[in-house]
């Protein structure tokens, strides 16, 4: 297996709904841009500890994430929000939420990039650095001595849609 | 004496592809894109005025499913755009944005995703 879509993790959305990431800010919280390579096939709908970055037993460690010191670093690099640190938007049937493009330095060489884990950086509890969503490149990229930059869809890095059908 | 610099960083740019141009002062690293009408109307680096390279994009390699992904203007997916240069590449990635769909809608005879007596019509 390997990776084949993008998707919320499930859990992200129970936890927001229950609260249980009390410290949880949508406004304030850092998310980061963590690059993966093949091996690993992202499941949605793992527990919430192993949806989080480099967490024990999670597909999301760093023998499987694709970094380069000084350009895109381990742990990925943090996302700007399109208006100062707001990610989140609330529109008419949409919540979603986004970002500026993300890239690297202009000096990155990385290969076998395949997709990206977004997770929360200042999340410290119940478990640090969740998973919020993972978003696939829909097939292998690289750079060399160049600037690997990631352009998030108009849609937003996530969106629930809330329509009466 | 005003608080200008003395010395600003002016940079122009422009693209292969199409006559568009553009100029930032911005003294750190940066790149700018434009929408390119010389390529599927995509949203595309511009380089550096006189840098001699390549711009092409690349269309997704796996199958859409469910994800929403970036539509060019012939309407087809396309998951990023390489810039070629003598000493490089770079590489610009469309990511598709992870969704989830919530909809009050009916239940209907043989859809198994709305099996549950809970998701039919009226129910929770």
């Amino acid at each position: 297996m390997a990776w084949s879509g993008s998707a919320i993790f499930r859990q992200w959305i129970a936890d927001c709904l229950t609260r249980t990431q009390t410290s949880l800010n949508f406004g304030t919280d850092v998310p980061k841009a963590a690059l993966y390579n093949n091996s690993i096939t992202p499941d949605n709908n793992v527990t919430a500890a192993l949806s989080a970055y480099n967490a024990g037993t999670s597909q999301w460690l760093t023998a499987n994430e694709v970094s380069q010191a000084g350009q895109w670093a381990t742990g990925g690099v943090a996302l700007s929000g399109t208006s100062g640190t707001t990610h989140f938007n609330d529109t008419s049937s949409a919540v979603w939420y986004t970002a500026s493009n993300t890239a690297s330095g202009s000096a990155a060489t990385l290969a076998n990039v395949y997709g990206t884990l977004v997770y929360d950086d200042t999340l410290t509890a119940p478990v640090a650095d969740q998973g919020i969503c993972f978003n696939y490149f829909g097939g292998v990229q690289s750079v060399t001595s160049g600037t690997f930059t990631v352009v998030w869809h108009a849609n937003g890095i996530w969106r629930i849609t809330d329509t009466v059908a | 004496m005003s608080g200008e610099p003395l010395l600003r960083v002016e940079t122009r740019w422009s693209c292969p592809n199409c006559p568009a141009t553009d100029v930032t002062f911005e003294p750190r690293p940066h790149t700018r894109f434009h929408r390119c009408a010389g390529l599927l109307g995509l949203d595309v680096p511009f380089v550096v005025d006189g840098t001699a390279c390549k711009i092409e994009a690349v269309e997704r390699a796996d199958y859409v499913g469910s994800d929403i992904v970036q539509l060019a203007g012939d309407g087809r997916p396309y998951m990023s755009v390489i810039t070629t240069r003598d000493d490089g590449q770079d590489c610009t990635v469309y990511a598709p944005c992870a969704s989830l769909s919530a909809s009050a809608g009916r239940a209907r005879p043989g859809i198994g995703a709305l099996a549950d007596p809970a998701c039919a019509e009226g129910g929770a």
